[in-house]
């Protein structure tokens, strides 16, 4: 006969484990989706929506970094609600912690049981105990997991350690850093500590003596059953101790923390074996310098200017390809007819005026379409019309063109927020939020769809140094990067720009395919170099971009006001 | 806890190792819930695909306030119901189901394990499928029931009745009672 218990242990013991054959498909189909979701940004920044991200800083200790951690960790940890008492208190606790030199944290998992009004907490039977160290000055977290994993993330170095006990392998691997590193630093040290509570969550503060000393213990409820708590020092300011109690489930989960001068110095302090293979995947330091340069290049690019920009579809050959766009796909041709593809038919030609001041941006897009459902003569007969109505080879010709026209979309950025302003098909003005992440914000105020898409920067993949070309000045300096060889050729010469790109690999759609070639370069007044002229292929469609760049003129503060725009502003948006 | 937070946090900004790391973590105890749940192999791993793809998709949208390993056996239960639901799920003899293997380390032990999950597995699935639910979830996936509950939209002390009902109904298949 088996009694209840019986039965419940046999069900909480059921394991099936992977296929070993399944485990590869799966992963690496995740990981396809995974670049592809890199991609699809990337290929948004070929089409002059440049998405910038995995931007490697170096880590400075500044009283002003520090100080935007605290804000963005109280608002991240706050939300846009009123800050209560117990939570800015709480909130301190980061501001402190982060002053200490090293953070040691050991979490345990404990299984409980009640007798009587009572409850005894006895370590959770297989649980392991999972170590933490983690520092900001070195920026360095090392951590031990219970199944014997052991890893150091040397961000400062760009570095990854990892110790696999299983394979007996340390694999050394290059640690990305993102240009927003105070934030970055703020979301590490939150994790270490357990600190993100939910905007609308009650904190209540109480004291508790511990070991004959009285702590002051912030207290959020969970539920009704369950809750979590902060044990703080009240003369240092610093978690001693965070607890997660749930009655219901009989489970509580502790973090005890210490704050020692100094940490591990290495990874073979925690245990790793000397002797064991050490794989280095880390790229050589010479391509990262040379991709700093570039970032530092791109950096140094003016943060106000006006832009006129033009894209072109140059040619077609044989059919024409479904090429995603930001503003839909191409039409693509069977049969001499031409069909839409997800009811939507891209613009032939786009002519975007981009306004920059500091941290607020503004689109204004000009899209020219070609009629719907067009058969191939006509569509390039009016693809052909179109070339020879827009007057590229003239700045002052083309912003003339724009200003006897309406934009048939605004976007405009400030004060972190995002809109898009479109008419409907009633004529109404349709106001919405644009997508707003930090990398969409980098994307309106990064003026800089010549610099090769972010991948760039993801040098924790395949990369490989090629020989050099000559480029229209001097020697091209080039890599390749990634699984897909996403090839770059540099021109010193020239800020660092990426005069040739490409992504060719046949393991890839024709869709994200291309190449990229600066054809030639221009100067702005401030002596910033930038592409006059891009061609841009993808599969056996190619693309001409041209720009303007003024960053000398004055720029309206009134251009960003989202207030003035109204639906006057806008021409009807074509072709959707 | 500690790392699994630092690790969605990679996976979010598009680091492909944490992600391979999330999935080295968390795939056996995944599939596992999915067998639990569909009692069907090949079902299971499909929903394993499913719940994957849709995870690396909705990447940015991804919020996880508490443990990443429920958040994720909440997907493959969501999953599994649509599923059933759906009358997907093709009727496999009980034979050709992969039999649960246990836990069990001691070879002595694993035999007589093997034999009493084989039985479990064919006792759990002749129950309701809300009851299987709730105790695979509760039981296997160590969801809580307020946590099962909001899942399914049902009040906990429906979560649990089912539960109740269930495992003692569970426990009637496998001592040979005669279910009414």
């Amino acid at each position: 006969m088996k009694a209840l218990e019986d039965v419940k242990h046999i069900i909480a013991e059921f394991n099936v484990k992977l296929k070993p054959e399944m485990r590869g498909k799966l992963l690496d189909e995740a990981l396809d989706l995974q670049r592809e979701r890199k991609q699809q940004s990337t290929t948004g920044a070929c089409a002059g929506s440049p998405i910038v991200k995995h931007r490697i800083t170096k880590f400075v200790a500044s009283a002003a970094c520090i100080t935007i951690s605290i804000a963005v960790c109280l608002c991240l940890l706050f939300g846009r609600g009123m800050v209560q008492p117990a939570y800015a208190e709480l909130a301190k606790v980061m501001k402190v912690s982060m002053r200490t030199e090293w953070l040691h944290a050991v979490e345990q998992e404990y299984d409980g049981m009640k007798n009587g009004n009572e409850w005894t907490w006895t370590k959770a039977e297989g649980s392991k105990q999972e170590e933490v160290w983690f520092s900001l000055q070195p920026f360095k977290r090392f951590s031990k997991q219970g199944d014997g994993r052991i890893s150091l993330d040397d961000y400062a170095n760009r570095r990854g350690y990892r110790y696999n006990p299983n394979s007996r392998t340390l694999t050394i691997e290059y640690e990305n850093a993102s240009d927003l590193a105070h934030e970055y630093r703020a979301q590490c040290l939150r994790d270490v500590l357990v600190l993100s509570a939910p905007q609308d969550s009650k904190i209540v503060r109480t004291q508790e003596r511990v070991n004959e000393k009285t702590l002051t213990v912030f207290q959020r409820e969970k539920s009704a059953k369950s809750y979590e708590q902060w044990f703080v020092d009240p003369e240092t300011k610093l978690v001693a101790k965070y607890e997660e109690v749930d009655y219901e489930d009989k489970k509580k989960s502790t973090v005890t923390y210490r704050y020692p001068e100094k940490g591990p110095p290495n990874i073979y302090a925690l245990g790793v074996p000397r002797d064991i293979n050490v794989i280095n995947l880390a790229p050589p330091r010479e391509i990262e310098t040379l991709v700093d340069n570039a970032i530092a290049a791109e950096r140094q690019f003016p943060h106000a200017f006006f832009a006129i920009e033009c894209k072109l579809l140059d040619s077609l050959e044989d059919s024409v390809p479904p090429a995603r766009h930001p503003w839909g796909y191409m039409p693509f041709q069977e049969d001499t007819r031409l069909y839409k593809v997800d009811n939507q038919v891209a613009p032939v030609a786009v002519i975007t005026v981009t306004y920059r001041k500091g941290d607020r941006g503004r689109r204004d897009i000009y899209p020219l379409w070609i009629s719907e459902y067009a058969d191939l003569d006509n569509y390039l007969e009016e693809l052909a019309d179109i070339q020879k109505a827009i007057p590229m080879e003239d700045k002052q010709a083309l912003k003339a063109w724009t200003q006897n026209r309406h934009p048939s979309q605004i976007i405009t950025l400030s004060n972190n927020n995002a809109y898009l302003f479109q008419l409907d098909r009633n004529g109404t003005l349709v106001k919405r939020p644009h997508r707003n992440d930090p990398r969409d914000r980098a994307a309106l105020l990064n003026y800089s769809f010549w610099r090769p898409p972010n991948n760039r920067y993801d040098l924790d993949h395949y990369y490989e140094t090629l020989a050099n070309q000559a480029g229209q000045c001097g020697e091209l300096i080039g890599i390749a990067i990634g699984d897909e060889r996403y090839k770059c050729f540099y021109n010193p010469e020239r800020d660092y720009i990426c005069e040739r790109a490409s992504r060719e690999s046949g393991k890839l759609e024709p869709l994200h395919r291309f190449t990229r070639t600066v054809l030639q370069y221009a100067s702005t007044s401030n002596g910033h170099w930038y592409p006059r002229k891009t061609a841009f292929v993808r599969d056996k469609a190619s693309y001409l971009f041209v720009q303007y760049i003024d960053d000398s003129c004055s720029i309206d503060d009134s251009l960003f006001d989202a207030h003035r725009i109204s639906a006057s502003c806008l021409a009807p948006l074509q072709g959707k | 806890m500690l790392e699994d937070r630092l690790l969605l946090w990679k996976f979010k900004r598009g680091s492909d190792k944490a992600l391979e790391r999330i999935y080295e973590k968390h795939g056996n105890y995944l599939i596992t819930v999915a067998t639990a749940l569909l009692n069907n192999s090949h079902a299971a791993e499909d929903v394993l695909h499913d719940v994957f793809v849709s995870f690396v998709k909705s990447a940015d949208r991804i919020k996880v306030n508490g443990n990443l390993r429920a958040y994720l056996a909440v997907c493959v239960a969501n999953r599994a119901c649509n599923r059933i639901k759906r009358r997907q799920l093709e009727p496999v003899p009980l034979e050709d189901n992969e039999p649960i293997a246990s836990a069990a380390l001691e070879p002595d032990s694993l035999a007589i394990q093997e034999e009493e999950t084989a039985s479990v597995n064919q006792a759990l699935a002749q129950l309701p499928y809300e009851q299987r639910e709730v105790i695979i979830l509760h039981l296997r996936a160590n969801l809580k029931f307020t946590q099962i509950a909001v899942l399914r939209r049902a009040s906990v002390n429906t979560m649990r009745s089912r539960y109740r009902y269930g495992l003692e109904k569970l426990r009637s298949l496998l001592n040979g009672e005669v279910i009414k």
